[in-house]
């Protein structure tokens, strides 16, 4: 046998060693972790039927609080109430008598204030009425008068020989004359 | 209306140098108008004469202006020339057309609104009369309007006398509306 076989097995040999070296420590380790975990896990089990039996225990004893609780709530919510809809009511009355009070007021001063209005517009067309009639009483007057001074002109006007034209002139310079528009 | 008088006369001669007694040559020309359209034509005809009136002729001024007008103001120019009171030399002559023209203008006017179309007849008394109570003569500006009716209305110097029968009229039918109300 020659020395690099030699030493090839050899190494081949440690190497098999350490394997079964490192085997065997693994072993021991799961076997000590397999005895640590079923403690764990009983530990775990009486913590779970710990933590039921408490939750239990709160549970009831929230419930009979909470019903003391609102046993008594429910009471003074009801006199709460009671009162509250007894002191709406009242204040509800006292209003509906206020706003009573006070349409009847609008009522009587609308009156007052339509009565007062229709006085006004009365007096107002009143008035209206009569300067309307005024007015075309004038205009009438007017047309009346301008009728009656043009027919009066072309009566006059054709009735008036030349001479009383010529007469009516010389009275007229005599009265501008006394008008004493020549000084 | 003598001081008046007076005052128009000294104002002639201010006027005129050449004419002896102004006032007295140019009463024929004012007496022959007495309304505002007889004053425009006999200013129309002076006018006249006085630009085309000395071109070379000698003479009076009747004698000069027959050749370019035939109009009735030389028989005025002829009266005032038998008169003597017409100047003798030309210079003397065109001054005393001048002066006529700027005296006529002077005249005081009477603006009469009346209802009918006057005859000149009438116009002519209408004019002497005003010019007697004026105290100098005074021409007519007549306007007519038919709707005065009857009478007349006077403006002189900014005064007016209104006597018509329009207005007669009116006042009649006031009072007679005032008196059925």
């Amino acid at each position: 046998m020659d020395l690099p076989n030699l030493n090839q097995n050899l190494v081949n040999v440690i190497s098999l060693g350490v394997s079964l070296l490192t085997f065997v420590l693994v072993l021991a380790l799961l076997y000590k972790n397999s005895k640590n975990y079923s403690n764990e896990e009983k530990f775990l089990a009486a913590d779970n039927h710990f933590r039921e039996h408490l939750s239990k225990k709160i549970e009831e004893l929230a419930v009979s609080t909470i019903s003391e609780i609102t046993s008594d709530s429910s009471d003074r919510v009801e006199k709460e109430v009671e009162k509250f809809i007894r002191e709406l009511s009242d204040l509800s009355s006292a209003k509906g008598r206020e706003i009573a009070a006070f349409v009847q007021k609008s009522e009587q001063e609308q009156v007052k204030e339509s009565q007062f209005f229709v006085a006004n517009m009365l007096s107002k067309a009143e008035k209206e009425v009569e300067e309307y009639k005024k007015n075309k009483l004038g205009k009438v007057d007017t047309q009346i008068r301008e009728i009656v001074i043009s027919a009066a002109r072309e009566v006059i006007g054709r009735a008036i020989s030349l001479s009383e034209h010529e007469d009516l002139v010389n009275k007229a310079l005599e009265k501008a004359k006394k008008d004493q528009i020549f000084t | 209306m003598i001081q008046e008088k007076v005052s128009r006369v000294s104002k002639a001669s201010q006027v005129s140098s050449v004419t002896a007694n102004p006032e007295i040559a140019f009463k024929p020309f004012e007496n022959s108008i007495y309304d505002l359209r007889g004053y425009l034509r006999m200013n129309d005809d002076l006018e006249l004469i006085e630009r085309s009136l000395f071109r070379g002729k000698e003479g009076t001024i009747s004698f000069k202006a027959r050749d370019f007008t035939t109009s009735s103001i030389i028989n005025l120019f002829e009266d005032i020339e038998k008169a003597g009171l017409e100047p003798p030399t030309d210079q003397k002559q065109k001054k005393f057309l001048q002066d006529l023209i700027v005296y006529l203008k002077t005249l005081p006017i009477l603006k009469i609104t009346l209802a009918f179309s006057p005859t000149n007849t009438f116009l002519e008394r209408l004019g002497n009369q005003v010019s007697t109570i004026v105290g100098t003569k005074t021409l007519l500006d007549v306007v007519v309007d038919e709707f005065i009716v009857g009478g007349a209305i006077f403006e002189f110097k900014g005064k007016i006398s209104k006597h018509t029968l329009d207005e007669e009229l009116e006042g009649v039918l006031a009072r007679s509306v005032v008196g059925s109300q």
